[in-house]
């Protein structure tokens, strides 16, 4: 699932787009929560579609929430192998992850780890946002020298330890890039006046739409009592 | 890979939260040291070099990603690289690879490959040749985060009987198998980076000019 698919799914304008980072984050935080706490199938089944039906009224499409919660579902499948308890593991890892993707798919990247400023210790938000940034142009180059190594015949399947060699060497040559680029980002911020922290604008905590995923994350609390 | 590619709801809450407060309290002594470092060395060298380590988990040999996490340490250095660590296990649970509540141990896991490695590395490049004291600081910390990924699932309640159901009994030696070519793997692309780097810029891997030369 291509990033650049989750940004434009964040920038639709549906109700849980308009909610605010803050509220969604407790809203999921109280959903999650209620998913990893519950015993009983009824949790396990409410709370999931209670959260898609949200997805889907924030014209996300469900098929692909699915899809992408598939991820969760082969890998709790492995470990219910060998814990036992198949249909409740598998329930509660699925549900866990439609839940989270109420967030991750309806909140640009960059605002979670704004909203996040007062619960991260000091450098950790502006270290996230500049691993985000910096994850983007380190793929695109990668994907450049990837595709030139096949083009020159340099991966082949029936030739494992050559493979190896022109990837590992393709690899430095990205590592030495990004060294570069670090320091010509560090001198370009220290232009632009960086002194140690990157200037971020408060964003609000709540706002009309915050009710929807905060009604959510009660809701999925209380149908723990069922 | 060492990653727990579990989702959330699976594993029980004391271990989640151990797993919390074990890597907070070493992300706060990695904080602490990290603030000893000019600000040159640290965000964007951090970030881009979290950044390396995300890409280089698209690159697959088989089951096996490489993940680099030794080569971030030996760039950073211990309180560095488990702060890129840590950033790399976040970005992974935000971008649905693995849950969010089990970046705790994640980080842990993930940190103890950079912490290790880099230890590794320093002693070995003092008695070995660099590119082989690059191989074995990574092969050694990869199998040793293997063990402690399989001492979660044990404490996690799942018992060493249940490997020795008939699918199982002949998957986990395949798999242990195949993540053995995988830590090859990546020691020889990690001392290949080294190698590379001893030549261009020595200075990075905290090698003289005067010792590379000599």
């Amino acid at each position: 699932m291509a990033i650049e698919t989750l940004e434009r799914w964040a920038r639709l304008d549906g109700p849980l787009q308009r909610a605010t980072p803050f509220s969604k984050i407790l809203g999921v935080g109280l959903g999650l929560s209620s998913i990893v706490l519950a015993r009983t199938l009824f949790p396990l089944c409410f709370v999931p579609l209670l959260w898609l039906s949200l997805l889907a009224w924030s014209r996300l499409p469900i098929a692909r929430m699915f899809g992408l919660a598939g991820y969760a579902f082969l890998f709790s499948a492995v470990y219910a192998l060998v814990a036992g308890n198949f249909l409740v593991i598998v329930l509660k890892a699925t549900g866990g992850a439609l839940v989270a993707l109420a967030l991750l798919v309806t909140t640009p990247y960059p605002r979670i780890f704004q909203s996040m400023q007062p619960a991260l210790p000091d450098p950790m938000p502006d270290a996230l946002l500049l691993t985000y940034r910096s994850f983007f142009i380190l793929m695109h180059r990668w994907e450049h020298l990837y595709t030139a190594l096949r083009l020159r015949g340099g991966i082949h399947p029936l030739r494992p330890a050559r493979t190896a060699s022109n990837l590992a060497f393709s690899l430095g040559k990205l590592v030495l890039d990004a060294l570069r680029r670090s320091e010509a980002l560090y001198a370009a911020m220290l232009l632009r006046g960086y002194r140690g922290v990157l200037t971020q604008s408060q964003l609000p905590l709540w706002n009309r739409w915050s009710w929807l995923p905060l009604g959510a994350g009660v809701l999925s609390c209380l149908g723990l009592l069922r | 890979m060492s990653h727990l590619h579990l989702p959330d709801g699976i594993l029980p809450v004391w271990l989640v939260l151990l797993g919390w407060v074990m890597a907070l309290l070493a992300l706060r002594s990695a904080l602490r040291g990290a603030r000893r470092f000019p600000e040159r060395a640290r965000l964007p060298r951090v970030g881009f070099v979290a950044a390396l380590m995300v890409v280089a988990m698209s690159i697959e040999l088989l089951i096996y990603h490489l993940n680099l996490s030794v080569l971030a340490g030996i760039l950073l250095g211990p309180s560095l690289g488990f702060l890129a660590a840590f950033l790399v296990d976040f970005l992974l649970a935000l971008l649905g690879h693995g849950g969010v509540t089990v970046i705790g141990l994640n980080a842990c896991i993930l940190g103890t490959e950079v912490v290790l490695g880099w230890m590794l590395f320093r002693v070995g490049k003092r008695h070995l040749p660099l590119p082989l004291a690059a191989w074995l600081a990574t092969v050694l910390p990869l199998s040793a985060s293997t063990g402690l990924m399989l001492m979660v699932l044990w404490l996690s309640g799942v018992s060493p009987e249940a490997f020795e159901a008939r699918p199982l009994r002949a998957v986990v030696p395949l798999v242990l198998g195949l993540a053995s070519l995988g830590w090859a793997f990546e020691g020889t692309v990690t001392a290949s980076v080294v190698r590379s780097l001893c030549r261009t810029a020595p200075e990075v891997i905290g090698v003289s000019r005067g010792d590379r030369d000599a």
